[in-house]
């Protein structure tokens, strides 16, 4: 073999090993790891026509917007995109900021660094404390409900938004934060460690007249264990019935009521779900929970949202119980929260949901069988009659 | 070229270690769309923004393809909404987007003068409805009337629609002419109405007593020097040997209307200063007026709500000496807006200077602070019959100011 044509085969191996590593670089670029950016490249260009104001509006304010401090170009993306989603007018899809998503997604999650307090705001703009969480650092100092948080870690919070006073309250776990705080009328500094604090997502009872009482306070990563715990607790007495309270629950995760509702109900038709392409999807229940016979009362109010309203729609339509209480809120769409590149995130309503007997929820929610009220005067009297009205309706019809 | 066997196979290797890597790397990169992105960068995004920029359509993208909606999305409308977000980030109190549809009126509005047919539309629980009409208004000889109901504008049922939408709707070009169907004492009527050039007037005047002219601003509008002008005039021809000149209520508008006032009350000066985000000062002159008024003795009402161009008025006034402010301290709105028109016909207006009086005084979040306090209007009154009454050595029984229609929430069509 002459040298010549060793050289060309040589040259002709090169060439096809190169050919084939560029397709096999190509490919992985292409199909396993694309960048969000050249997705976003693809905006088709007639949008992009459409989108030129935006800069114009951009350059004059970069040119002429009258400010003391440097223009800030985060918030004003920021800003763009939250008014981008807003001028969808779904009160539902919303753009978050990269704090906004992690504090989004620590409360579906159901820990994070905290001090164990339920807080409102108070007129004076300030918050305040509303609950102390079992176990959390807040319970371990003075702190008492009413008291008023004034300033984080030398920060006044006057005039703060609730959520913004949160981000400053909460952090990494472990580390100090320094409260000052309006105690039975005295100005005092209390420094806490933040610990993960485990909200309290259910809560269990035995109520007289052997009857079960089972709260859900959100259908968060933990419900559907804290559900299955539960609820074989308190078979184990063998209840003549079951009250199931979502009152004030305000949904979370689909696929974790799709687990609860399976403990209630048995084989059928949990939820219709459509999309905007009038793609049609079911999702079911099977036959195997733990309370699928038992008589069940499950107790809605204004505040049964979302994941809770297609439990307590399953449980009404399929006839597995009846609904004691108030009008419920009538949220019947589905959002997914996407993750952006930088840690924003937006969430979108991507479907709406129908009972099984194809009944819309969306912004009428579930009227209950039995409708009982509860007022500001039974909430000063401790007075519960909604409960009291499941209780003597299972006292009615069921056998001890 | 003769290498021994092993630096052969080691040469050899090297370059095939190359040729994969390059090849790999720029397969990978082309692929991911990330050197075409390099090369071109994000549509119209300035190069600095680019990358800043890509969450914004990322989730732009996230909706498109995930967003529930019975309609199309509409890109214009989500653009108009990132220019308004964008606006609103900037905490700028006073900035704003506007449509097409809505700037035109914005525009309208600033100019005085329009193509309409000259009637106040008013709107109630029941819907929109004539509450008065310009006198020799095209609306007036075409036979409509007050009280009439708006049903339909150009075929277009109005219902419970907003006054500004209806408003478009009237409006157009001149000459042109516009359809409507009103509901009058249980019966449906149909008018065509041509279209004219309406003008909203912006300044009313009469005499308030024997010598005292009475002078009101409304707002300032392209007009307003003008009207302005003719007022003084009249009043002069009436033989008024003092002025009153109201400013309550003026809630400003165009400020480049202000000098013009100005100029008919002093002579020469700067009407206002103007300083940009740079430290940039620019002074605004009051312009050389063509004829100078006789220099009456003048007293100005101002209140809470006298602002911004009203405000530049009466602190020029002030600072030169003019006559004295009579009330209460004026809103102290210091702050110049631009209003941009972009290329689309829709407009943002946002803050682009504070403005000082000419003697270099703020205003901003201060107002002005009258030389003579009055806390109602009866008391106003007759602190401006005294003065005035001494300044022109005259005898001034009482003032009566005409009872002025009130234009709050109506709107001229």
């Amino acid at each position: 073999m002459s040298s010549c044509r060793r050289y060309a085969l040589i040259a002709l191996l090169l060439c096809l090993v190169g050919t084939a590593v560029f397709v096999a670089g190509f490919g992985l670029g292409r199909y396993v790891f694309p960048s969000s950016d050249s997705r976003a490249w693809q905006v088709a260009s007639e949008q992009r026509q459409q989108f030129s104001p935006f800069w114009e509006a951009w350059r004059i304010i970069e040119d002429e917007y009258y400010t003391e401090q440097p223009l800030d170009y985060q918030a004003m993306t920021y800003g763009a995109a939250r008014g981008m989603v807003a001028s969808l007018g779904d009160p539902h899809t919303a753009f978050l900021t990269p704090e906004e998503a992690d504090m989004f997604s620590q409360d579906l999650s159901g820990t994070f660094g905290g001090i164990g307090v339920t807080i409102t705001p108070t007129d004076d703009g300030f918050v305040q404390v509303v609950k102390l969480i079992p176990g959390g650092p807040a319970e371990k100092t003075v702190l008492q409900p009413g008291d008023v948080v004034l300033a984080v870690d030398g920060t006044s919070i006057r005039g703060m938004s609730q959520n913004e006073a949160i981000a400053l309250i909460r952090g990494e776990v472990g580390t100090q934060v320094t409260l000052r705080v309006r105690h039975e009328g005295q100005e005092m500094d209390l420094t806490l460690t933040r610990a993960i604090i485990a909200i309290p997502v259910t809560e269990r009872k035995m109520l007289d007249n052997n009857i079960a009482y089972l709260y859900v306070g959100e259908f968060n990563a933990r419900a559907a264990d804290l559900v299955k715990t539960d609820l074989t607790d308190l078979l184990k007495h063998e209840p003549r019935g079951l009250i199931l309270d979502l009152r004030g629950d305000p949904g979370g995760y689909l696929h974790i009521v799709e687990q609860v509702a399976d403990e209630f109900l048995p084989e059928g038709v949990l939820v219709i779900e459509r999309s905007s392409t009038g793609a049609e999807s079911r999702r079911n229940t099977t036959a195997s929970g733990l309370a699928e016979s038992i008589p069940l009362v499950v107790l809605v109010d204004g505040g049964s949202a979302s994941a809770s309203e297609i439990l307590a729609g399953a449980v009404q339509d399929r006839g597995r119980g009846v609904l004691i209480g108030e009008q419920t809120y009538g949220k019947g769409s589905v959002q997914v929260t996407e993750r952006l590149s930088d840690r924003s995130a937006v969430a979108v309503t991507i479907r709406r949901w129908f009972t099984p007997a194809d009944r819309a929820i969306d912004g009428k929610g579930l009227t209950p069988d039995i409708v009982v009220e509860y007022t500001e005067e039974d909430a000063k009297a401790g007075r519960d009659p909604q409960l009291d009205r499941a209780i003597k309706y299972l006292m009615e019809n069921t056998a001890q | 070229m003769r290498l021994s066997s092993l630096h052969q196979w080691l040469l050899f290797g090297l370059v095939l270690a190359t040729v994969t890597a390059v090849a790999g790397l720029a397969g990978f990169l082309i692929g991911r769309g990330q050197l075409s992105l390099m090369a071109r960068g994000l549509p119209g995004t300035p190069p600095a923004q680019a990358q800043r920029f890509l969450p914004f359509w990322e989730a732009w993208l996230k909706i498109e393809r995930l967003f529930y909606s019975q309609q199309p999305l509409d890109p214009t409308a989500m653009t108009y909404g990132a220019i308004s977000g964008m606006l609103d980030s900037l905490h700028d109190p006073y900035a704003g987007f506007s449509t097409p549809p809505e700037h035109q009126m914005e525009n309208e509005g600033f100019a005085g003068e329009f193509g309409g047919i000259g009637a106040w539309l008013a709107r109630d629980e029941r819907g929109t409805y004539v509450a008065s009409l310009q006198p020799g208004s095209s609306a007036e000889s075409a036979g409509l009337e007050t009280g009439d109901r708006v049903l339909t504008v150009a075929d277009k049922e109005i219902g419970m629609a907003d006054l500004p939408s209806t408003t478009l709707l009237i409006r157009g070009p001149v000459p042109s002419t516009v359809h409507l169907v009103v509901e009058r004492g249980g019966a449906e009527l149909s008018f065509d109405i041509p279209r004219l050039v309406v003008e909203r007037a912006s300044v009313q005047w009469s005499m308030a007593s024997a010598a005292v002219g009475y002078v009101r601003i409304l707002d300032f509008t392209g007009r307003t020097a003008h009207e302005f002008a003719t007022a003084l005039a009249e009043l002069a021809a009436a033989d008024a040997r003092a002025m009153l000149l109201d400013l309550r209520g003026n809630g400003g508008g165009l400020a480049s209307a202000a000098p013009g006032v100005l100029a008919q009350l002093v002579t020469g000066g700067i009407a206002y200063r103007e300083v940009r985000s740079s430290g940039e000062e620019t002074r605004v002159a009051i312009p050389f007026a063509a004829t100078q008024p006789a220099p009456l003795p003048l007293a100005v009402l101002v209140d809470a709500g006298t602002a911004s161009a009203a405000e530049i008025v009466a602190a020029a006034i002030q600072d030169y000496e003019r006559g004295p402010l009579i009330g209460t301290r004026t809103h102290g709105k210091g702050l110049v807006q631009g209003l941009f028109t972009l290329k689309d016909g829709s407009s943002i207006r946002i803050t682009t200077a504070r403005w000082l009086t000419p003697h270099g005084h703020p205003i901003e979040g201060v107002g002005l602070q009258p030389e003579l306090i009055a806390q109602n209007d009866q008391e106003a009154l007759s602190l401006a019959k005294e003065y005035l009454a001494n300044q022109a050595g005259i005898v001034v029984e009482s003032l009566r100011l005409p009872l002025l229609g009130d234009s709050d929430g109506k709107v001229l069509v």
